[in-house]
């Protein structure tokens, strides 16, 4: 079964990657006539039988349940919030998720607890074809977020900036000493009064956007974050 | 060979070359660039010669109007349009009729080949502005916008790829310019998804003979794998630079790319 | 149906970040208050325009053209030319513009790019006439938007005037005056006659901050624009005050003294980039980056 590209090789809509009946794909790739092809600009990976292309480019995010996002509260009712999770839908709170306890709308004005402008962090619980994502804020990690700097990369590139079992966002907070939080939508949110190391979380995040189609990434970053903390 | 002349205009000197110099399966120099705009999510100019255009792509996002969400699958929207200044006439800004028949068929070209079924009650939005014409805006438009719906990591089954042909006299010609457009015979725009062999664009005026028609569809066919090859290089170029730079030792180059990262939101 | 520009909805630690860095004095991308962000010009790359200059103020760019014709003066004006600035803010420069004709902002755009270049009388109009009262040129100058971040008005302006300054008028032979007869001679031309070339500074107020050459998250957070117009003779020649809130007078005062202060030096600039660029199609290797 001919394979037409290397593990990791750059991939763009229209390649053939691979010809045969039984490939299975993961994602980033689809089947005609026994070839398999990319759909995206991306990284292929190829074991054995399996293939799966990961995007390197995409500014949208589709929301996935269980996924962890960042989003700004754009609208609200007297029950609900309408939350901006940078997806093509809008997602929607309500308060009875965000408190933990139901509210009396007829008594309680919800903007006392989050207000148009507010950042909050948020699991999904909802998110399917036929209406807008569902967020829950309430739990561990999770709610309204205060102060701090927050930097959007591709949401493509998340799993990148998180690593293989976390391993590169856990090597970044042990090296800079910095609270870092990684959000699936894209954003990723992180608070220090170093203005130092501020400028080092945000480059080496930029970092690892740009070459995240590179291999040895995780060497590189600790490499990279080493030298500029000796530097401060 | 016989010259062709037509309005006081050469069209075919007597070795065969055109108005241009030249031969007749020619392309002009094509350059293509992707990422070249900040908000937009996806962007691409697209440069046949003379005519350039540039193409920015929006998606997939939220519809408004609310009703015109389709609930399986995305809905796909072009609007093509010339710069006042990009014809030798000036171009008064409001849409002519030929702009939204464009718009239309340009759509229409594209449209198969994008995954729509993956983002349902959303829209992508396609926006050409020519901002230069010298014939083929219709095509360069395809593929730019098919370049920047790929910057724009939208899933697609294939690029989509265009050339204009046509015929001077007899003569089977590739890449029309404006001159070749106005004077010329036939002109024949044809989009093709090379992946999957599909048709998307195919219009003509003029008139043509059965056995010219069959010769301009081979030229075609020919040509669209040329632009195929150009766009592919072209989505890899950025990334494959990069990669370059990086193993060569460049370790303290983080050099912001646009759409990459954006330190406030 | 004219659509109006929407303002993003900012999230509260945007706004800290660019409030606290102006409480210091600096904004966002490391300038001061009063610096403007890099200016980079191509001139002369559309082959088909009489005039065109293609204008990047950092991230924001834009495109204008000039395109002449010969037309009837106006009735009260017999020996002047004729001049009409258009822009075209399309869905090319950002996600919340819509298609359809132009919005009020981009009218509003247009007009005070036209009142600079009148108010300075940038453009010798007289010598725009071919036959008195009968023929005159007419420049349209038409400005496309292609990226906003902020700060059109000035990136428009500056695309204007250098698109005018490296246009021109092609020679118009007379067949028979008496039945309107004439013939354009394209190979002959003569640069479009200007005398002054004004440069313009719109600034942002934010709180009790007032800032030179907004950027579109800025703009967001702005209460009130203020534009100000200078002429190389160091006079005011258009102002504008623009969106919803007020400014104070020390404002006003301030920022007519930084106009003044810094109009020489943006003018040499934009006269530095049109002397030193390469012109038509090897121009746009600069496009490509």
């Amino acid at each position: 079964m001919p394979i037409f590209f290397r593990n990791m090789d750059i991939v763009v809509p229209g390649d053939i990657i691979a010809k045969g009946k039984d490939y299975k794909i993961l994602e980033g790739a689809f089947k005609h006539n026994d070839k398999v092809i990319s759909e995206v600009i991306g990284i292929v990976y190829i074991r054995e039988k399996t293939i799966k292309v990961v995007p390197l480019e995409g500014r949208f995010y589709i929301p996935k349940v269980g996924d962890i996002v960042m989003g700004i509260v754009i609208d609200y009712s007297s029950i609900s919030w309408t939350i901006d999770i940078k997806a093509p839908y809008v997602a929607r709170l309500d308060a009875s998720d965000f408190l933990g306890h139901p509210i009396d709308p007829a008594r309680d004005d919800i903007t006392k607890y989050l207000n148009v402008g507010d950042i909050l962090i948020a699991k999904v619980a909802v998110a399917d074809r036929l209406t807008h994502p569902q967020l829950v804020a309430h739990g561990p990690g999770l709610g309204r977020i205060i102060g701090g700097r927050i930097v959007f990369v591709s949401p493509q590139k998340i799993p990148r900036i998180l690593g293989k079992n976390q391993s590169m966002i856990k090597m970044i907070r042990e090296i800079t000493k910095v609270d870092i939080r990684v959000c699936n939508n894209g954003y990723i949110w992180f608070k220090t009064d170093n203005e130092r190391l501020e400028k080092i979380v945000i480059e080496a995040i930029m970092k690892i956007a740009r070459e995240a189609h590179v291999s040895r990434l995780t060497e590189r970053i600790r490499k990279y974050l080493l030298e500029r903390i000796k530097e401060t | 060979m016989a010259k062709l002349v037509k309005n006081g205009v050469m069209l075919l000197d007597e070795k065969g070359l055109r108005n241009d110099g030249r031969r007749w399966d020619e392309l002009r120099p094509i350059k293509m660039t992707t990422g070249v705009l900040e908000r937009a999510d996806g962007s691409a100019i697209v440069e046949t010669g003379g005519t350039k255009v540039l193409a920015a792509v929006y998606g997939p996002r939220e519809v408004y109007p609310k009703h015109l969400a389709v609930p399986d699958k995305a809905i796909f929207r072009v609007a093509y349009r010339m710069a006042s200044f990009s014809v030798e006439d000036r171009k008064k800004p409001q849409p002519s009729r030929r702009e939204i028949e464009l718009s239309k068929v340009i759509k229409e070209a594209i449209e198969p080949a994008i995954f729509l079924e993956q983002f349902p009650r959303t829209v992508i939005d396609a926006y050409v502005l020519v901002l230069q014409a010298d014939g083929g805006t219709r095509v360069a438009s395809i593929n730019a916008v098919s370049l920047a719906l790929a910057d724009a990591g939208i899933p697609m089954k294939g690029l989509v790829s265009a050339i204009a042909v046509g015929r001077l006299g007899n003569q089977v010609i590739v890449d029309l310019n404006d001159v070749e457009d106005k004077y010329g015979d036939s002109d024949m725009p044809i989009a093709m998804i090379p992946i999957t062999g599909e048709i998307t664009l195919f219009q003509m005026d003029g008139t043509m003979n059965p056995e010219i028609f069959e010769k301009c569809l081979e030229a075609a066919k020919q040509a669209i794998s040329e632009i195929y090859k150009m766009q592919r290089e072209v989505l890899r170029r950025k990334y494959l630079s990069i990669k370059e730079q990086v193993l060569k030792g460049d370790v303290n180059d983080i050099g912001d790319k646009k759409g990459d990262t954006k330190q406030n939101r | 149906m004219i659509s109006e520009i929407k303002k993003e909805i900012l999230s509260r630690i945007d706004k800290e970040l660019v409030l606290n860095k102006l409480a210091s004095g600096r904004r966002i991308d490391g300038r001061g208050l009063f610096d403007f962000r890099r200016i980079n010009i191509v001139p002369a790359l559309i082959e088909k325009a009489e005039g065109s200059a293609f204008v990047s103020l950092g991230k924001t760019k834009v495109l204008a053209g000039v395109k002449v014709s010969l037309a009837h003066p106006f009735l009260d004006t017999p020996n002047q030319g004729i001049f009409v600035v258009n822009t075209e803010f399309t869905p090319v420069a950002a996600p919340t513009y819509e298609l359809g004709p132009p919005s009020e902002f981009a009218i509003e755009v247009a007009r005070v790019v036209d009142r600079a270049i009148r108010g300075s009388e940038m453009i010798k109009l007289e010598d725009l006439v071919v036959v008195p009262g009968e023929l005159v040129w007419m420049i349209n100058i038409d400005i496309y938007a292609l990226d906003d971040d902020g700060n059109l008005i000035d990136a428009s302006l500056i695309s204007a005037v250098a698109a005018l300054s490296v246009g021109f008028l092609p020679k118009v032979e007379i067949i028979d005056e008496t039945r309107a007869k004439y013939e354009i001679i394209k190979d002959e031309k003569r640069p479009i006659p200007l005398q002054d070339m004004p440069v313009s500074f719109t600034f942002a107020k934010i709180r009790d901050h007032l800032i030179l050459d907004p950027l579109y998250i800025e703009e967001n957070m702005m209460s009130g624009r203020l534009t100000i117009a200078i002429n190389t003779k160091g006079e005011l020649c258009s102002v504008q005050k623009g969106e919803g809130g007020g400014f104070k007078l020390e404002d006003i005062l301030l920022a007519k003294d930084v106009s003044l202060k810094k109009a020489n030096e943006i003018r040499n600039i934009i006269l530095e980039q049109l002397a030193k660029k390469p012109r038509g199609e090897e121009a746009w290797n600069e496009i490509r980056g």
